[in-house]
């Protein structure tokens, strides 16, 4: 090896730790300050490390804030959307992929629409259209819009297509319906890019924040992000406090995604491949 | 078990072009049918047809007596092996096997019977636990007629089901399938590019070319009395020469029929010597040997082009010098120069 | 070309249904709405509700807020943008170059701020940008840098703002880049190599023409992104110092869900996705034409 190629190589490393230190700094600083208490917070500069780890903040964040409330909002709302959301992107993916039926071409295209228009957009029609069936301030309200995610089905629908459509002849052919081959030969053989759509939709619906905090007006029923930003309002000169809502706040997702990293990195990169 | 009926068959796709026009041919109880034609001909839609995964734009197809253009392929009673043999990639022999019967209903004793005894025939009891990705390819294509055999169907489709897999293997497999046929005894469409592979399995032929039925024959009348130029010319390797009566010694000597003909003669029909006073003499130039150990293939131009040769191999033949060969007026096909049809001497 | 089934239309009902009636009909909606007077009074009583054709996007046109929200927004797409697709370039290929066992750590750390819910990221980097205990300016300090005011002068508020969408945005890309990179056939580097190129002529005449069609759809992305800007202004800055860090989404919010003036928040987000189907439609033709070459 030269001399040349093993310099840019350190340099390489270097590079790369900078930018892990960069990326994971903030995000440590923050937990370890969640972890002390009043002198370290008080004044000046907190210290990088907490001298005497306390849960003290976290406690008291769940306590007097009822975070426990808003972790379960979000868990409901996060958990029944991945699972709707999988089921229509699902279904709706395989059809467009390897289903002949009238009007294909048109729902593709309507798809293909419905990813270009910014959905942060539509909330003012939305609050109008749930205000007027009563469902402002239910679950249902953040689950139904969120379903409606026409990324997922383009996912879908591509990793369909890499699947060989005589499959699905031998099992027409052996005699099976078309529900019968959806559940047996359809969702097995896409199951990788369900996990992969269902850990993205996850993600995506527990850190949304305009429309829960639009559709989500009574005190109780708020997700977690909604109510660490009104918490933050009110309290965000208490650093030590606030730490801990943020960390209470990330640290779920940060555990999911290291746990189904395969499954997400793989949604992402479909994600580039689509069209 | 059932006679398949095809009459007057169309296939027009959505952007209007036409893949198969008034396709007219059938396959008797038993018989093993081999479909062969270039590719892009329509022999795997027609396939796709008979078993229900294309519609059918204009004529009629029968099973067993019973029109089944509007039937599912669930109803139809057909099985299907495909060429990329379309195992199921997460389930194992054993559930690929039994999965036909299984969305059927059929009681689970007796499926686990049926699966053995037919893994059993195809070699296969060792490997019924695994997946597909742990299969060689001759495995895989034997789960898949497995597959395809276990529901007693009445008719079988085979769609190439060899051209994925290498030369020695696919000998092997051949001769298999011609086994099965026999004890198996089921109605067979055998659809395939290959020529030589439909010569050697089919009972009847049916050439297809640009969509529509150029012959439907026995191998043997296939070979010896193909139906126009395209199939004299397909069927067969290596191919018919074409030739004129000038190409030959003496063109008055060549028989006539009515209006322009053009003259067919395979490369194994060139003799070195005369056989009979009849025998047209042709003469040209060695331009080529290649050896294939029992005989030489031999390229000649003559007066007007080439032609190929096949012969016993024979020190005197040399490159670059002229040889004199021989041709019997019966082993002689005409063709009209206009419509391309078959005119018999 | 497979055979027709009726069927597939009851598998993409639900889909169909979602679709239409939580994007459709809502978008349909705020172009309906953008065309009234929609306000706090109309809210209470319909009758005070009245078509007034393209008023709202006249008055939008010599709104100075709506100009600022625009000019904002733009800020962060064309600062943020470029930086963001540079960091992401760059890291993908150091983590593409380097030996097997370690891209998976990096991969990770690199990406976590992805899943990071904007909210708490926002409220975290508050903290760091503080100017009187936050650890960016401790550390300026200790280099005898100066104190800046980070979130609290127009100009640094922007572009602390570009920061952190940057910082929590690069990892996307890089998953995407580095895939693509990987798709790139070694034979083309070894054939270059023996025909003498060096390291800065393969990554330019290879690598980076190569990506070009993934860089692409990433700038794509990363625009639609941004562009849609609201958690970390509404958080951070709550649009201020002076309005500087109002993005167009969040002027949408604070004139629909403060003031009710729910017309011209129609109007705002009218010509918000406008303007990203223009982005859409710059990057499908100009992607068109890498493909002809």
């Amino acid at each position: 090896m030269s001399l040349r190629t093993r310099a840019l190589q350190v340099t390489t490393y270097l590079g790369l730790a900078i930018l892990a230190i960069a990326t994971l700094f903030p995000l440590l600083w923050v937990t370890s300050i969640a972890l002390m208490r009043a002198p370290e917070t008080a004044a000046g500069t907190p210290p990088l490390w907490p001298h005497h780890p306390t849960l003290y903040n976290v406690v008291d964040i769940i306590r007097r804030q009822h975070l426990g409330r808003y972790f379960f909002n979000s868990m409901v709302v996060a958990a029944a959307t991945t699972a709707l959301s999988v089921l229509v992107a699902g279904s709706a993916g395989y059809a467009l992929a390897r289903v002949d039926f009238r009007g294909r071409r048109l729902v593709s295209w309507l798809v293909m629409l419905g990813v270009l228009i910014p959905n942060q957009a539509l909330v003012l029609p939305l609050f109008e259209m749930f205000r007027a069936v009563h469902l402002i301030n239910h679950y249902a309200a953040l689950v139904l819009p969120a379903a409606a995610n026409p990324v997922g089905i383009v996912l879908v629908q591509a990793y369909m297509r890499g699947i060989p459509a005589e499959i699905l002849d031998a099992a027409r052919i052996d005699g099976a319906s078309e529900w019968r081959i959806f559940r047996s030969i359809v969702v097995p053989l896409m199951a990788p890019m369900l996990a992969a759509v269902g850990v993205l939709i996850f993600v995506v619906s527990w850190n949304d924040f305009m429309w829960p905090m639009i559709a989500m007006q009574q005190e109780g029923m708020q997700t977690l992000p909604v109510a660490l930003a009104a918490i933050d309002r009110e309290h965000y000169q208490d650093i030590g406090l606030m730490a801990a809502g943020a960390t209470v706040t990330i640290l779920p997702m940060v555990l999911v995604f290291l746990a189904s990293q395969r499954y997400y990195l793989r949604s992402v990169i479909a994600g580039s491949l689509t069209d | 078990m059932a006679a398949l009926e095809i009459e007057n068959v169309g296939k027009i796709l959505r952007d209007g072009q036409a893949v198969l026009r008034d396709v007219t041919c059938a396959a008797r109880d038993g018989e093993l049918l081999a479909v062969v034609g270039p590719s892009g001909c329509g022999k795997s839609t027609l396939l796709r047809m008979v078993a229900g995964l294309e519609s059918v734009t204009s004529g009629v197809i029968r099973i067993g007596g019973q029109t089944v253009n509007e039937l599912a392929p669930q109803q139809r009673d057909v099985a299907m092996v495909f060429q990329n043999h379309a195992l199921y990639p997460h389930m194992t022999v054993y559930e690929n096997l039994a999965f036909g019967l299984l969305v059927r209903g059929t009681p689970r004793a007796n499926i686990d019977l049926r699966v053995r005894r037919t893994a059993a025939q195809l070699g296969l009891e060792a490997m019924l636990r695994r997946y597909p990705r742990e299969l060689s390819g001759g495995q895989r294509q034997r789960t898949a007629l497995g597959r395809a055999m276990l529901r007693q169907p009445a008719v079988f489709l085979l769609d190439e089901p060899l051209s994925s897999l290498d030369v020695p293997l696919r000998a092997e497999l051949r001769r298999e399938l011609s086994t099965l046929h026999r004890s198996l005894g089921t109605t067979m469409v055998y659809v395939t590019h290959d020529q030589s592979e439909a010569l050697s399995l089919g009972e009847r032929i049916v050439v297809l070319a640009g969509g529509r039925v150029q012959q439907i024959d026995t191998p043997v009348q296939v070979y010896h009395r193909p139906a126009n130029r395209f199939v004299a010319g397909f069927v067969g390797w290596p191919p018919m020469n074409f030739l004129a009566a000038e190409s030959f010694d003496d063109p008055t000597r060549v028989p006539a029929g009515e209006g322009a003909l053009e003259y067919g003669v395979r490369p194994e029909c060139f003799c070195a010597r005369p056989g009979g006073a009849d025998d047209l003499p042709l003469t040209g130039r060695i331009e080529r040997i290649e050896s294939q150990g029992s005989e030489w293939h031999l390229e000649l131009t003559h007066r007007l082009g080439q032609v190929l040769a096949r012969l016993r191999p024979e020190e005197a033949l040399r490159v670059g010098e002229q040889v004199r060969l021989w041709v019997k007026r019966e082993d002689l096909h005409a063709f009209d120069r206009a419509s391309g049809l078959r005119v018999e001497l | 070309m497979t055979r027709k089934h009726p069927s597939g239309v009851l598998f993409v009902l639900p889909a169909l249904l979602l679709l239409a009636l939580f994007v459709f009909i809502p978008l349909i909606g705020v172009f309906g709405l953008s065309l009234t007077d929609f306000d706090v009074y109309a809210l209470a009583d319909s009758a005070n509700l009245h078509l007034i054709g393209a008023a709202n996007y006249w008055h939008l046109l010599r709104d100075r807020q709506a100009w600022q929200a625009l000019e904002v927004t733009l800020v962060v797409v064309l600062v943020g943008v470029p930086a963001t697709l540079l960091l992401s370039l760059i890291s993908a290929l150091m983590i593409e170059s380097i030996a097997e066992r370690w891209r998976g750590l990096f991969r990770t750390a690199l990406f976590v701020p992805v899943v990071c819910s904007t909210v708490a990221i926002a409220i975290s980097w508050r903290y760091l940008l503080n100017t009187r205990f936050g650890l960016v300016n401790h550390l300026l300090a200790l280099l005898g840098l100066g104190t800046p005011d980070w979130l609290g002068s127009p100009n640094l508020a922007i572009l602390a703002i570009t920061l952190v969408v940057v910082w929590k945005g690069f990892g996307y890309g890089m998953i995407i880049v580095a895939a693509a990179r990987r798709e790139i056939p070694d034979e083309l580097y070894d054939a270059a190599r023996i025909e003498g190129a060096g390291v800065r002529q393969r990554l330019l005449r290879i690598t980076v023409p190569m990506l070009a069609p993934t860089l692409g759809l990433l700038a794509l992305l990363d625009v639609s992104g941004y562009w849609q800007l609201f958690a970390e202004p509404y958080v951070l800055t709550q649009g201020g110092p002076l309005g500087s860090t109002t993005s167009l989404l969040l002027l949408m919010y604070e004139r629909g869900f403060r003031w009710w003036r729910w017309g011209t928040a129609s109007a705002i987000a009218m010509a918000l996705t406008a303007v990203m189907w223009l982005f859409a439609w710059v990057q499908r033709h100009t992607r068109a034409g890498w493909r002809g070459e």
